[in-house]
């Protein structure tokens, strides 16, 4: 945690609490961003059989999922520093975002299934 | 993300400071559950959504040519209505963490459990009605 020479930070290893909330919350980010691979990854099987448009969301859905799944790293450190300095962790931004690509995915699913 | 605080039932009733400067800064703890609560009902919207896609695309066709469509635009329209709002309801128990307050109710999940029994019981519905046609 405190060697900060060369390199990312090595990933901190010491518990917080004893009900280990950061790496609970770190592993809810993880779940999510699976979700979001899953979600594209049926965009993509669909936009396979024949219905190319759908590359396009499904691409942008994984991509999704991928900034996700790393974002919960990043979390999990933005906690531990919140934490030390004795702010709260909340993160509006992050909130937001997600809660407006989900929407955004549900909009393009109810195209999907009403259009095609 | 204006038009998603706008989405908030009760923006309007008083002049609000934002969520994160009232109150004192709470547990972390408290936060971090919030935020897991928050993704929880994110990953409900993605399965609801998955599921509304799939009935259609994968599903074969019941009798009733319209079944699967129903089916797929009743579970999606949750899952939007679920994403829409939550950033809001997110909002609201930081509020309301921040501020020692009892957590705002909410009637979402008896409106999902409601939503999903009626998409269960018309996917029910829909299978009889195939079951007796091909019997009849």
């Amino acid at each position: 945690m405190t060697s900060r020479a060369g390199g990312p930070p090595p990933h901190p290893t010491e518990q917080l609490d004893p009900g280990v909330q950061s790496e609970r919350t770190q592993l809810a980010w993880q779940r999510t961003g699976l979700g979001f691979a899953a979600i594209g990854a049926l965009f993509l099987r669909l936009a396979f059989r024949g219905h190319l448009a759908l590359a396009v969301p499904g691409l942008l859905t994984l991509l999704a999922a991928a900034l996700l799944t790393a974002r919960a790293e990043h979390r999990y450190r933005a906690t531990f520093a919140a934490v030390r300095q004795g702010h709260s962790p909340a993160d509006h931004c992050a909130v937001a975002t997600t809660a407006a690509l989900t929407a955004a995915l549900g909009l393009t699913a109810l195209i999907v299934i009403l259009v095609l | 993300m204006d038009w998603l605080r706008r989405l908030r039932p009760r923006a309007g009733a008083r002049p609000r400071q934002p969520a994160h400067t009232v109150g004192e800064e709470p547990d972390y703890r408290f936060s971090l559950a919030n935020e897991r609560t928050f993704l929880a009902w994110i990953r409900t919207a993605l399965a609801l959504l998955a599921g509304g896609v799939a009935v259609v695309q994968l599903v074969p066709t019941f009798s009733i040519g319209w079944a699967r469509h129903l089916l797929g635009i009743a579970l999606i329209v949750l899952a939007i209505a679920i994403a829409a709002t939550s950033y809001a309801r997110w909002q609201r128990r930081e509020r309301a963490i921040r501020l020692g307050a009892p957590l705002p109710p909410t009637r979402l999940p008896s409106l999902t459990a409601f939503g999903i029994a009626a998409v269960m019981v018309l996917a029910l519905v829909f299978v009889l009605v195939d079951a007796a046609r091909g019997r009849g």
